[in-house]
Order: C-alpha cells, then sequence, then structure tokens
C-alpha cells in the first residue's frame, strides 16, 4: 500500500473530496446496508398491540428512522502517474496532443494563482486556473523539431530567383489571400471561407501622375499611404474562385479607367486639385503685387524658397516646423531677417 | 470616346496576373525586363491524400509505458488496472456506442436533420427494407459493398416476390457473398472491443460444420443460368471455410467430371480442410500432394494462400515421422516459385517442428535471422498466431532469453504491433514473456521489465503472480515485496488464497537488521494490511478466505520479527477468542516466536494465552512452553490457574519444587 500511502498525503485536500465523489458516482457497489431500524420498530409494536387490549395512541410525528450509512468499497487506486516517469522519457509520447492540464501525469511542481495570506501560490492539483488557461505542453522544441522533419517530406524547396522581399514583389507582385475555416463539427462548410484579398505595391503598377491621381480617386479608401499598398477585398460571390475572377476584373478595370482620359476631365477646378500648386495662386499673385510695390524684383532664391513654404503650409498642415519655415521665408522677402 | 488605352498596359496587366494563374502544370514566369531571360520555376505540390499530414504526425508518437492506453482516461482514479477492469472498462464503453445505434435505428423517424456537407452516411440510421421498398439490383450491389448480409437476403427475397429481373452477374457476387458469410451477419467492424475481447481461436477443437445445407447459397447457385467455374469456386470455398467438407469434396468431384477450371484460392481451400478428410497421415498427405497436381495440371499457378494451406494440413498431421522433412521441404520448393513466405508460414513451421514431446528444434532462431527487423502486413488470417507462438517456443521449448528479446523487438518494429491479434493473445504472449524472464534473468532485470509492462501494457494474472512471488522468495528479493503488495491491492489479487500463502511464507524469510529498517516497517504493513483485508471480508461473500495453520503462523512471525508486537497480540487474541476462524492451528515455531516476545515485553497474560492456545491445539512443545513461561517469568495465581486447567497441576508445581530444591 505504501506507494498509494504516499500519493494520497501528497494531494490536497480538495483533491481528495473530489475524488471521493468521483469514486462515489463511478464506482457505487451495491449497498451493504446495515440494518433497516424500522422493521424491528414495526415488530415491537405489533408486539406491544397484541400484548395488551388496547392499541397505544401514538400523537408524536413519526421519528424519521435513519438507514445505516451505506458502506462504500474501497477501491484501490494507482499511484499518479508522474511518478513513473523517468527524467529523460520522451516526452512527446506522453502529452502528444492539445490536452487540459491533468495534475497527475504533469510532473512539474508549478503553481499557479494569488496566495492566501502568509501561503504560497495554489498547487496544481485541483488548481481550475490551471485548467483554464491554454498550454502548450504538447509543442515543446524537441517535439516540433520531430514534426517538422515528419513533415518534410511533403515540402517543396523555395524557388530560386526568389530569395529577397524586392525579387519576390518584382516577380510577384499582386498577392491573393484566401482563408478556409475548420470547425469542430460534420459540416465543412463556412461562409467566410468566400473571402478573397487582392493587395498589390501601386509602385508595380505602370502609372503615371494623372493615372495614379485618378486611380487614388476611384480606389479611396482601400489605398494605404504608408504601405503604398493597394487592397481589395471581394466577398460578394458565393465561391472564392468567383471572387478570385472578379478581383482581377477589378484591378484590370481600375488600370485601365486610370490610364484613360475622359474628356470631361479638363473640367477640373483648382479646388479639385488633390495638391495645391503655388504657380498661378493668389499667393503668387500677391507676392507680384508686393514685388511691384517694393520696386525690386525679389531674388530668385527667396522665391522658391516662400514657393515651398506656402505649398508645404497648404499640403502639409499647419504645424510648428512649417510655420517657421513660413516665418523665415517671409521675413527674407520682405527683407526682415 | 474613352481614351486610348496604352499599348503597354494589357502586356503589364497580363505580367501581373500570369504570375498568379495556378492552372499550369508547372508554373513559371518570364519577366518582360529586357535580355536577362529569369525563368522563375515553381516545383510542382506533393500530391497528399487527407489524412497524410495526420499520419505523417502520428507516426512521431509512440507508446509511453506509464500511462494508459488511449482509449482509457489518463487519470490516476480512472485508470483501470486489474484485468477485469480494463475489459469491463472497454465493453461498457462499447456497449454505450451500441446502445446509441440502437436507439438511433429504433427512432429513426426522430433524425432528419442533416447538417453535414458533405454527407455523413455512417451517422444516420440505417435503411430498413420492407416489401413496398424500391429496390433493384443497384441496391443489392450496394449492401453487399456494406457487407450487410441479413439486409441483401431480404432485398433478395423482395427481388424475388416482386419479380425483379437480377442479373446473373449481380446472382454470381451474391453467392460469393454469401457462401463468404454462410447468410450470417458477421460481428460489425465498428465493434473494435468486442472484436478484441473476443476469444481467438487458439483451440483447434472447435471444428465444426456450420455451413447451411440447402441455404440461399445453394439456392443460388441453382438458380444461376449456368453454373460455370466462378459459380463452383465460390460454393466450394464457401463450404469449405465452414467444414461442409463431404459435399465440397462432392462438388470438386463434379468439376472434374464437367472438366470445369477452378481457380487458386478454391484448391487452396481444398488442401486446407484435406485432415478432415482422410483419416490417417500419409492417407492425408496423398490427398493433398493428389489436390496439388491437379493444380498443376490444370496450369493454375500456387500463391501464398497454397503455401500457407500446405502447411497448415502438414501442421494437422504434425506427429507423422516425414512431416518436418516434407514442410521444409514445401518451404524450399514455394521459395523457388518466387512466394515470399508470410507470418503465418511460421506459425505452422514452429508447431510442426517444436512439438511437446519431441527432440528440441532451434528453427525459431533461423526464422529469426530471416525475418528480423522486417515490417509485416496481414496477408494470412492466420498470421496473428505467430507471435504469441513464438514466445510460447521461446519460454517452454526453447528456454532462450535473448531469443524472447529478438522476437519481441521484431514485435515492436514498425506497425507490426498490429499482428498481435487480440486481447488473448496478447495476454499469453506477455504471459510467457515474463514467466521466462523470471525463470531465466537476475530479480533486478525482471523487475526492470515488471515496471516497463505493468499494469498498462500487461496485467499478470494470480498465476503468473504466483510464480513472481515464489521467484521472489527463492532470490530472496524481498525489497520488491512491498511494490507487488499494492499491484496486487490495485489488480484485485487479494482475495486469492495462493497469492495470500505466496505472500505471507516469502515474509518470514525475511531478517531484520539495522541496514533494512525502512523494509522491515513495509513488512510489517503489509502483514497487518492483509490481516485486515481478510477480515474486513464479509461472512457470506462467494470466496471467502478462511485462515489456514502456516498462514496464521507465518502472519504472527512476520508481525512480531518486524517489531508490530502489538498487533500480533491483537491477532493471537482474536484468534484465541474465535479459533474457528483459522482451519487448523498456527504453528508451533510461530507460538514460540510470539511467547518469546512476550516474555522479553515481560506480558504474563500474552504468555498465558500462548500456552493455551498451544494445548488447545495439540502442540507436543506446550509442555515447555509453559515451563519456559513459569522460569522467565512470575506468575500470578490467575495465570497458575489457567496453566494448571489446561496442562494439569503438575508443571506449575514442578517448577515450584525445583525453587524450592535448587535454593
Amino acid at each position: 500500500m505504501i506507494p498509494v500511502v504516499e500519493a494520497a498525503s501528497k494531494m490536497s485536500l480538495k483533491c481528495r473530496l473530489f475524488s471521493e465523489f468521483a469514486r462515489q458516482q463511478l464506482f457505487r457497489s451495491s449497498p451493504a446496508c446495515g440494518l433497516h431500524i424500522s422493521a424491528t420498530y414495526y415488530a415491537e409494536s405489533k408486539a406491544v398491540a397484541e400484548d395488551e387490549e388496547f392499541r397505544t395512541l401514538e400523537l408524536g410525528g413519526r421519528k424519521i428512522q435513519r438507514r445505516a450509512q451505506r458502506i462504500q468499497r474501497e477501491m484501490p487506486t494507482l499511484p499518479p502517474r508522474y511518478k513513473r516517469q523517468a527524467t529523460d522519457q520522451d516526452w512527446g509520447n506522453v502529452w502528444p496532443a492539445p490536452r487540459s492540464f491533468h495534475p497527475a501525469t504533469v510532473p512539474l511542481a508549478v503553481r499557479q494563482g494569488y496566495p492566501a495570506k502568509g501561503q504560497a501560490p495554489p498547487d496544481k492539483w485541483g488548481n481550475a486556473e490551471l485548467m483554464k488557461i491554454p498550454n502548450f505542453l504538447h509543442l515543446t522544441p524537441p517535439v516540433i523539431e520531430r514534426q517538422c522533419e515528419a513533415l518534410k517530406k511533403f515540402c517543396t524547396p523555395w524557388p530560386a530567383g526568389l530569395e529577397n522581399t524586392e525579387k519576390q514583389e518584382k516577380h510577384f507582385p499582386v498577392t491573393m489571400t484566401k482563408s478556409s475555416y475548420l470547425h469542430s463539427s460534420p459540416s465543412i462548410r463556412d461562409p467566410k471561407s468566400r473571402i478573397v484579398t487582392l493587395k498589390v505595391h501601386l509602385r508595380s503598377l505602370d502609372l503615371d501622375t494623372h493615372a495614379r491621381d485618378k486611380l487614388l480617386r476611384l480606389v479611396g479608401d482601400r489605398y494605404d499611404p504608408a504601405t503604398d499598398c493597394l487592397t481589395l477585398v471581394a466577398d460578394r460571390c458565393p465561391l472564392s474562385q468567383q471572387n478570385r475572377d472578379y478581383c482581377h476584373y477589378l484591378l484590370t478595370v481600375l488600370y485601365n479607367e486610370a490610364l484613360k482620359t475622359e474628356p470631361w476631365e479638363h473640367e477640373k477646378e483648382v479646388t479639385d486639385n488633390e495638391r495645391y500648386v503655388w504657380q498661378g495662386s493668389p499667393s503668387e499673385a500677391a507676392l507680384k503685387v508686393i514685388a511691384a510695390a517694393k520696386g525690386e524684383p525679389v531674388p530668385e532664391a527667396d522665391v522658391e524658397k516662400y514657393r515651398d513654404a506656402v505649398a508645404e503650409l497648404h499640403n502639409e498642415g499647419e504645424d510648428e516646423t512649417t510655420l517657421a519655415k513660413y516665418r523665415e521665408a517671409v521675413m527674407k522677402i520682405a527683407g526682415i531677417a | 470616346m474613352a481614351g486610348a488605352i496604352p499599348r503597354c498596359s494589357v502586356r503589364h496587366l497580363q505580367r501581373l496576373f500570369g504570375s498568379c494563374s495556378i492552372s499550369a502544370p508547372v508554373r513559371s514566369v518570364r519577366t518582360s525586363s529586357g535580355n536577362r531571360a529569369e525563368e522563375i520555376v515553381i516545383p510542382n505540390r506533393i500530391p497528399r491524400s487527407s489524412t497524410d499530414i495526420l499520419e505523417a504526425l502520428a507516426s512521431t508518437v509512440g507508446r509511453d509505458s506509464s500511462g494508459p492506453h488511449y482509449k482509457y482516461s489518463d487519470d490516476p482514479y480512472l485508470t483501470p488496472a486489474s484485468n477485469v477492469a480494463k475489459r469491463s472498462f472497454s465493453l461498457s464503453k462499447e456497449s454505450g456506442r451500441k446502445a446509441a445505434r440502437w436507439i438511433r435505428d429504433k427512432h429513426s423517424d426522430l433524425f432528419t436533420h442533416r447538417p453535414e456537407d458533405p454527407f455523413i452516411e455512417a451517422f444516420y440510421p440505417k435503411i430498413s427494407f420492407t416489401d413496398e421498398s424500391d429496390v433493384s439490383e443497384d441496391t443489392l450491389r450496394e449492401l453487399m459493398q456494406k457487407c450487410m448480409v441479413s439486409d441483401a437476403i431480404q432485398v433478395y427475397q423482395i427481388c424475388k416476390t416482386k419479380g425483379v429481373e437480377l442479373s446473373d452477374s449481380v446472382r454470381q457476387e451474391l453467392l460469393e457473398f454469401l457462401g463468404y458469410y454462410n447468410c450470417e451477419d458477421a460481428l460489425d467492424e465498428d465493434w473494435v472491443e468486442e472484436r478484441w475481447y473476443r476469444q481467438g481461436i487458439m483451440s483447434r477443437d472447435r471444428i465444426r460444420n456450420t455451413w447451411k445445407d440447402h441455404g440461399l447459397a445453394e439456392e443460388l447457385f441453382k438458380s444461376l443460368s449456368h453454373q460455370g467455374s466462378p459459380a463452383y469456386c465460390a460454393l466450394i470455398r464457401g463450404m469449405t471455410r465452414y467444414y461442409q467438407v463431404d459435399r465440397a469434396w462432392q462438388m470438386y468431384q463434379e468439376t472434374l467430371e464437367k472438366g470445369i477450371p477452378l481457380d487458386t484460392e478454391t484448391y487452396n481451400s481444398l488442401i486446407r480442410v484435406a485432415s478432415l478428410m482422410r483419416e490417417g497421415s500419409d492417407l492425408r498427405w496423398k490427398l493433398v500432394k493428389e489436390i496439388l497436381t491437379a493444380m498443376s495440371e490444370a496450369g493454375v499457378r500456387p500463391n501464398l494462400g497454397t503455401l500457407n494451406s500446405t502447411l497448415e494440413s502438414l501442421s494437422q498431421i504434425a506427429s507423422w515421422r516425414q512431416t518436418k522433412n516434407l514442410s521444409l521441404q514445401v518451404m524450399a520448393e514455394f521459395n523457388r516459385l518466387g512466394i515470399q513466405a508470410s507470418l503465418a508460414s511460421y506459425y505452422f513451421l514452429l508447431i510442426i517442428h517444436c512439438r511437446e514431446r519431441g527432440p528440441i528444434s532451434h528453427i525459431l532462431i533461423d526464422i529469426m535471422n530471416h525475418i528480423a527487423d522486417k515490417e509485416f502486413s496481414i496477408q494470412d488470417p492466420k498470421d496473428t498466431f505467430f507471435f504469441v507462438t513464438a514466445m510460447d517456443v521461446c519460454r517452454n521449448h526453447l528456454h532462450s532469453k535473448e531469443l524472447a528479446k529478438r522476437v519481441d523487438d521484431l514485435l515492436h518494429t514498425g506497425n507490426n504491433y498490429m499482428l498481435i491479434g487480440d486481447s488473448y493473445k496478447e495476454s499469453i504472449y506477455y504471459r510467457h514473456y515474463f514467466a521466462l524472464s523470471c525463470s531465466t534473468d537476475t530479480v533486478d532485470q525482471f523487475m526492470e521489465l515488471y515496471n516497463e509492462l505493468v499494469p498498462h501494457i500487461y496485467t499478470p494474472e494470480p498465476g503468473v503472480m504466483e510464480e513472481l512471488l515464489k521467484a521472489l522468495k527463492v532470490h530472496e528479493a524481498l525489497e520488491y515485496l512491498p511494490q507487488l503488495w499494492s499491484d496486487m491491492i490495485v489488480f484485485d489479487h487479494t482475495s486469492r488464497e495462493k497469492l495470500l500463502m505466496s505472500v505471507l511464507s516469502a515474509m518470514t524469510c525475511h531478517q531484520p537488521s539495522e541496514d533494512n529498517t525502512k523494509l522491515t516497517e513495509q513488512l510489517a504493513t503489509i502483514a497487518w494490511d492483509l490481516w485486515t483485508r481478510v477480515q474486513r471480508m464479509e461472512e457470506d461473500r462467494r470466496n471467502k478466505i478462511t485462515w489456514s495453520g502456516p498462514m496464521i503462523g507465518d502472519l504472527l512471525t512476520t508481525l512480531v520479527r518486524c517489531g508490530e508486537y502489538s498487533k500480533g497480540v491483537e491477532v493471537m487474541q482474536k484468534i484465541s477468542a474465535d479459533p474457528h476462524i483459522v482451519l487448523g492451528s498456527a504453528t508451533v515455531d510461530s507460538l514460540q516466536t510470539l511467547l518469546d516476545a512476550a516474555i522479553g515485553n515481560d506480558e504474563a497474560n500474552t504468555g498465558v494465552m500462548v500456552v493455551v492456545y498451544a494445548v488447545d491445539a495439540g502442540h507436543q512443545e506446550a509442555a515447555d512452553m509453559a515451563k519456559k513461561l513459569g522460569s522467565s517469568l512470575t506468575l500470578n495465581a490467575e495465570h497458575r490457574a489457567k496453566l494448571t486447567s489446561v496442562l494439569g497441576i503438575d508443571i506449575i508445581a514442578d517448577l515450584k519444587e525445583k525453587e524450592i530444591s535448587e535454593s
């Protein structure tokens, strides 16, 4: 009994209670009942009745006869599994797949939880917190290595000539992304798997300024200036193949439309411009007036500086640097700095 | 008017999209930039089936003997350890599955919700056929494909009553189908646990004729428009499979008369049952040779089945003096034909050569040299007998642990473990391995094997446990006794009298000393635990253990020697008060040990009790014991009175006289 005794002493009270309950639930044997006290009581009362002429009147409530406790058979249990584990065992065979934490199988003396006053954090036995969190005991580095080795035979080598990102972008500028979903359910279908995303850098597309401007106006939000990436998402068709074709179509149409110049595009006004252009603006006219008032022409460098400062103010927005630049340029022109 | 599309845009877009097309078998992209013809070659995807990745990952996982089989719960309280528990756990789980299937089939109108895509047929109730069902040939074919015998028969009957036309080919298929199954449903393949625990056909005296004479198979045979070779083959094979040998032989003669050719499997099946058709070894062999000659004359090529059935017939006449030579000749000849032997062939060779009453044959060594490190798959139903028989030969015939180790290594290479057969064969295999190790290895090596296999891979039966205990006693390796005792508790062996006797007698060999105090304590605990367990057993239990004299004696000796004097006294009190619980009485040696301890502890009460018991038991040494007690301890009047009443007044008076005379 020695190993069982040692194990029992190590387990916390909580676990023992749980296990008692589990044992009772699972190993309920035929009850080795004690006496049925009620039977004797009846016999007694019957005997009394026969002796006397009149039956005794019992006004009090009948005492609840307590049945003797069911004698639970002691089910012998094995010691916990970690005691049989060698220190150099193959852990991948013990924990091959994702599994909730089990204290008897994991040989580590881990503790988790907020410690009660003056005590250590709760140990692993019956620790709900350890059981709730995901554990990665099935993915120790040696196991990962072994699994990668086993999967290598399904992998083909990376194509030559696509070593770095530039080359990849050069040869394969368009990226199509699609997700498939796996459920723990009999059906393999999921409506989200029809969604297809197309990503392309605008630098891979052959666009002049007008085409670029037009394309950006057409796509709007789908362009990310930080990464220079155009993203098209298609989910309007029920099948991913159809959405993929739709993405191709969309990119083709956008590109071709961007290159075209419609006859009505000449009606673009100054307010429609995407960027502020100083040439021909009221600011230039004002400068000319000032120069005329001054009498002498303003030096070219100053004019350029002023032009850049005003353009920056409008295009980049007002902040410390742009305002400072503007101030300097104006003071230069005014001849004060 | 739309603006002009630049000419380069079309090519540009083609270049963009051409790079992500996956329809071409070899994807290569040529960039349009100038002279460098840089061709990116993308290798083709390696084709894989839907479970290949899972199988590859599964191949990285091996068996860990510290934990239970994956079908059991991995929890100290829920893992079964005894053979009874293992069996009932797996079978009850399967019984739950069977109950679920029964409910599903009984209330099939409730299972109409079908959310799966693609449709999973196994989840839905089986279609039952009535006289109104719309059945056809294709239904029959489908049912045969799924091996549903009774349903196929029902559909056939429905077809007959409805007059549905059944072509000859489907009739032939049905004939083969019914011949194989003898018109009875086989145990469903889903009930793996039942198949695992079904007693294998280890005993060979289960051969009875179970063929359904004039049953549906023969009816079908007659209903065929033309009984050609396939029909005769199917019928003969069916009949021989179910041991209807007389009529099978009749059919065979018919084919000879009519000049109908037969195929290899039919000849094989006839050879297999040749022993049942003749009496006498030489006649049986003559018949086998006849069939083989007929086969070669008909130009039918033999295969592995021919080899195995020939060897099987030879194994039936293994007591003949020529059989061994013949078997080797057969092996050589088939080898020349290029037919690789399977494990079943080796099994038959072992039966033929390694017989109980016969010379020792080392054929297993040659076989192992030939097949070591090879991976096998099932080729013949009798392949599963090889490992058990090989281990049996190693243990009983050759007594060789090295060879047994080689057999065990072969069992654990690749997927060979699947050829162990069923639970019965597995337990016998390990039983032989265990017993062999017990008798040939040192105790430490054996306990290594024990720790590896027990309790999750193999749980020893009581007989094996007894041998273990005997071995421990002989080798005086009592430090393993506590572990064995706790295992015995878990395997539910503590209600077996023989085992308890072995444990107790082993414990008496222990000599307590300073360096084994821990073991001494443990042994005392075991003895006390044994006592309490037996006492706690209910009176009306089926196999209640009654103490025998030697057992009680050993118990007392152990308790006293290992320092639990008070517990020994308790036991003594119990057996004095109720002497009927002991069959016989405690041995004299144990009583004397207890008496010495009582004298040592200066307890006259106990001493008197022991002496009284000894007298009641009729031991001759009782008088000497009384004398010893009287001389070592001072006895008061009560004690003396008791002693007097059982012994007669002499002893104490004698002592008194001696005292007076000496002083």
